[in-house]
């Protein structure tokens, strides 16, 4: 056992001493093209399917950050509103790991401005919850965020204040600003005057088509007291929100609560299936061409070289020290590509974060995961070896003559 | 030490059969130059693929130091090659992408010996053939010559009982060709080195022990010089 384990590495150690030498020797411009075509095909497995994790990490930060936060609380089937809201807010607030709650009241309204008219959803909020639970604060584009106590003053997200003289695919007020009055219909019929005192910008998957004003103010004009149409619950962990849904259970609270994920599902199932559809032709072409190429160079080595392949079977050298030295040189070609793959991936990543991919529901970066490069790699591994194995071992079982003189 | 018995080789080209070998038989003692000589198409150079293993015959046996080399598997072949035999060809049949010494060294690095070991025998005979002065030269940077004595080099190395040589000196010019038989004269005088040398040059008969005429797949003429 011991002898034939020493057989075996040494006639690994030949494999890798032919290997070696023939990499050292051969023409540089051809294994630079090797290494560089290689590296392509790893960019090409790697970056469609990054794109696609950026874009699901943007719809989730989205959907927890300004959406719905970690847990949405909304009103029981048959209910328009959640009752007693403050109640609620206290109970929760009062567990650890919960970092804060924020009721949103909706209702049908009309925008107008100038000459633009516009039906939508209007959202009252309590600015100072809402700042522990979404980004929207963080988001302002000009003016100022609300503030609790705030009669008579609007929040209007950046796709709804629109652009003047700008052709925009969502319908919007072109172009209203900060200081100019927006005049809202809401659904009982009440009329009134609002001062834009800020405009926000977070994300184009939704929330930047929103208006928002204080609580306080929507008291006054619907008499909601104490009623809302959603809660925001912010965790300090995600992953978390099961737990925390049991536990609101067990609070008493019977609204109709839905995770992030549950709320997202259908949108980023939908997103994400076009999406690993198209990354698995280009993952499957991609591998395609990476075990032709590896085929096409080893095989046209193994031609190339197939009278020193008889002279090695000849003088004695075993016919599987010969298909070991070209999948050596295989793998070798294969995890230099990996390398310089990745450095270029590296690159790639940083361009494109520094430069996010416009899409239309908002600015994408690639996300590159260890997991994603190390399947790729492996991939290509796999591709390399079966590549390097088939043409070497083809040519190096041909009878010793064959490989000499043809 | 090479006992042949019968020996045939037919090779089928479509539905014609062509007898290259038509029952050959002879012995060869150890320590004996033999020179295989013949017209083209004799079955010279076919015999002695067939004893040296490279080629499997149609019918008959051949025995080395008692061994019947026919009835080994292929990767015992392999191996009875690595450690018994050795071979020059007549191109120059060394391996480009590595530099004389590392071509001489190769079969012992088979083996398993130490790089070191290997190093040390390979210079051994790389001096042994003339060529201490051009180790570490590749083929593109030796003379036709100089590559055939890389060649006997490495068939040399492991110290094989039998030494197998096909036209050695058919691609070289006079000097080197009397340069190779000269060195293969010395090898068998000093060191005893049984060769079997395929040849169809005249002069060739005067540096060996023994030419045996093949024609038409036979063994026609078995003549010792004196």
């Amino acid at each position: 056992m011991a002898s034939k384990d020493a057989g075996f590495l040494n006639m690994l150690k030949v494999s890798f001493f032919l290997a070696y030498r023939s990499i050292k020797r051969t023409n540089i411009g051809t294994t630079i093209l090797t290494v560089s075509i290689i590296s392509f095909v790893l960019v090409n497995l790697i970056f469609l399917p990054s794109v696609v994790n950026g874009l699901q990490e943007s719809i989730e930060e989205e959907s927890r950050d300004n959406l719905y936060g970690n847990i949405l609380i909304e009103p029981k089937e048959d209910n328009f509103y959640i009752n007693d809201v403050a109640n609620i807010q206290k109970n929760i607030n009062r567990l650890s790991g919960v970092v804060g709650t924020a009721p949103r009241y909706a209702t049908g309204a009309t925008f107008s401005y100038e000459d633009e008219f516009l039906g939508g959803t209007l959202y009252s909020i309590v600015p100072s919850d809402e700042v522990l639970v979404s980004k929207i604060h963080e988001g302002i584009i000009s003016g100022e965020y609300l503030s609790d106590s705030d009669m008579g003053e609007i929040l209007l997200g950046r796709d709804l204040a629109g652009e003047k003289d700008v052709e925009e695919e969502q319908p919007s007020l072109k172009g209203a600003e900060v200081g100019d009055s927006i005049t809202i219909t809401f659904s009982n019929g009440v009329i009134k005057d609002y001062r834009v005192k800020g405009i926000f910008g977070v994300s184009k998957m939704g929330t930047d088509s929103l208006a928002f004003i204080s609580e306080k103010e929507m008291e006054s004009v619907l008499g909601t007291d104490n009623k809302a149409s959603l809660i925001l619950v912010k965790l300090s962990s995600v992953g978390t929100e099961e737990e925390f849904r049991e536990k609101f259970i067990g609070l008493g609270i019977s609204e109709d609560m839905k995770t992030w994920q549950e709320k997202i599902s259908g949108v980023i199932g939908s997103i994400t299936g076009t999406f690993n559809l198209l990354t698995m032709i280009t993952t499957v072409v991609s591998l395609i061409i990476a075990i032709v190429i590896i085929l096409v160079i080893v095989y046209i080595n193994t031609i190339h070289n197939q009278r020193q392949i008889g002279i090695l079977k000849a003088i004695g050298i075993d016919q599987n020290v010969i298909i070991f030295s070209y999948l050596f040189q295989a793998l070798f070609y294969c995890v230099a590509g990996i390398f310089f793959g990745s450095l270029l991936l590296g690159v790639l990543a940083y361009v494109f974060t520094q430069n996010p991919i416009a899409f239309p529901m908002g600015e994408v970066s690639p996300i590159i995961t260890v997991s994603l490069i190390a399947k790729s790699s492996i991939s290509l591994l796999i591709i390399s070896i079966i590549g390097g194995f088939l043409p070497s071992w083809q040519t190096a079982r041909q009878s010793i003559l064959k490989s000499i003189w043809g | 030490m090479i006992e042949v018995k019968n020996l045939t080789k037919i090779y089928e080209m479509g539905t014609i059969k062509v007898k290259a070998l038509n029952g050959v038989s002879m012995n060869i003692n150890k320590g004996e130059f033999v020179a295989l000589m013949g017209f083209s198409g004799s079955g010279k150079s076919t015999f002695l693929h067939q004893v040296g293993l490279l080629d499997s015959p149609t019918g008959g046996s051949i025995h080395i130091d008692d061994v019947d080399v026919l009835e080994l598997s292929e990767k015992q072949k392999t191996v009875f090659r690595l450690n018994k035999l050795g071979y020059v060809f007549q191109e120059y049949a060394i391996l480009g992408e590595l530099t004389a010494l590392e071509n001489v060294y190769l079969p012992l690095l088979m083996i398993g010996k130490s790089k070191e070991e290997c190093i040390s025998s390979a210079k051994e005979v790389l001096e042994k053939v003339g060529l201490g002065d051009r180790m570490e030269h590749f083929q593109k940077e030796l003379s036709g010559g100089q590559q055939q004595r890389v060649a006997i080099a490495r068939a040399l190395v492991n110290k094989p009982k039998i030494l197998f040589a096909d036209e050695p000196t058919a691609n070289l010019d006079s000097t080197s060709s009397i340069q190779i038989l000269e060195l293969f004269r010395e090898l068998n005088k000093k060191y005893g080195q049984t060769i079997v040398m395929v040849t169809h040059e005249d002069f060739h008969k005067k540096y060996v022990d023994r030419v045996i005429y093949l024609k038409d797949g036979q063994v026609i003429k078995d003549e010792k010089n004196a």
